[in-house]
């Protein structure tokens, strides 16, 4: 099937908030590179629309190709200071918003921001993409065993985190 | 049951937890435009067929033959010039005669 401007458009806005929250999140909360990463993610999937194949599911092949993005991304500037202490940066709290809501996201935050870059990959997009561990062993390109153990350890983690840091 | 099933059914309220936080997060998000359309530019040519590029070449020859040389035209042009220059020169007596002879001796 080959994806017309408006069938993109419709999936564009269905999957777009998901791709962008991912690269939010893998960015440790840059906003403006989100917003980049997702607009290039868009044109390179458009550019690439003749290899789709509609049998396989559009999500998938969107992470994939965003998951490359991000490496070449973190090749290209990001050390792992930077990451971290990116990943620290929060927005300032406003009086009217529920703090110790806040204060749990912004927990969860470090806590996953905390995790290596292969185990947070594959903790978000299990955790906050829903794709299964199939799906997500496709789009790394890693066994699914292996994504299985890194999914252990890094949830391993982010309760250890949360059990401290409550306390 | 594998260990990463049982973790996270101990995990469910943190998981649901970071799950809600993610979607709060995207909703929050505004997606930047996407400038797209079906069609794709396409290049302006078109195949000519081999006889008619030959047939022009042949006819821009011919032509080149037939029409008045513009080239000796203008040569005529510079070389009244120049005499009528050699001639102001003579007259204005800033030539040496015997340089003159000598130089169109030569040519």
């Amino acid at each position: 099937m080959r994806l017309t401007a408006d069938t993109f458009r419709s999936l564009y806005l269905e999957h777009g908030p998901r791709a962008q929250g991912f690269f939010l999140r893998m960015t440790g909360y840059d906003r403006e590179l989100a917003r980049d990463l997702t607009q290039d993610l868009f044109m390179r999937l458009w550019s690439a629309r003749e290899s789709y194949d509609a049998n396989r599911s559009f999500r998938t092949w969107m992470f994939a190709i965003a998951y490359n993005m991000l490496k070449n991304e973190y090749r290209r500037q990001m050390t792992i200071m930077e990451y971290v202490e990116n990943v620290t940066k929060e927005e300032p709290l406003t009086e009217t918003d529920h703090i110790e809501k806040q204060q749990r996201d912004q927990m969860l935050r470090s806590a996953i921001g905390n995790l290596p870059e292969p185990q947070k990959v594959v903790f978000l997009l299990r955790y906050e993409e829903e794709l299964s561990i199939t799906e997500i062993a496709r789009v790394c390109g890693i066994p699914e065993g292996t994504v299985k153990s890194r999914l252990f350890s890094a949830l391993t983690a982010v309760r250890e985190y949360c059990r401290i840091n409550e306390n | 049951m594998d260990k990463l099933k049982e973790l996270e059914k101990e995990s469910q309220e943190l998981l649901s937890a970071i799950k809600s936080k993610a979607d709060a997060e995207n909703l929050e998000l505004s997606l930047p435009p996407l400038d797209i359309t079906d069609s794709e530019p396409k290049l302006l040519r078109r195949r000519i067929p081999s006889w008619v590029a030959v047939a022009a070449m042949i006819t821009g020859i011919a032509i080149g033959f037939i029409m008045p040389r513009q080239g000796k035209a203008g040569n005529d042009r510079i070389t009244a010039f120049n005499y009528a220059d050699t001639c102001r020169s003579i007259a204005q007596d800033d030539v040496n005669l015997s340089l003159l002879v000598n130089a169109s001796s030569i040519f």
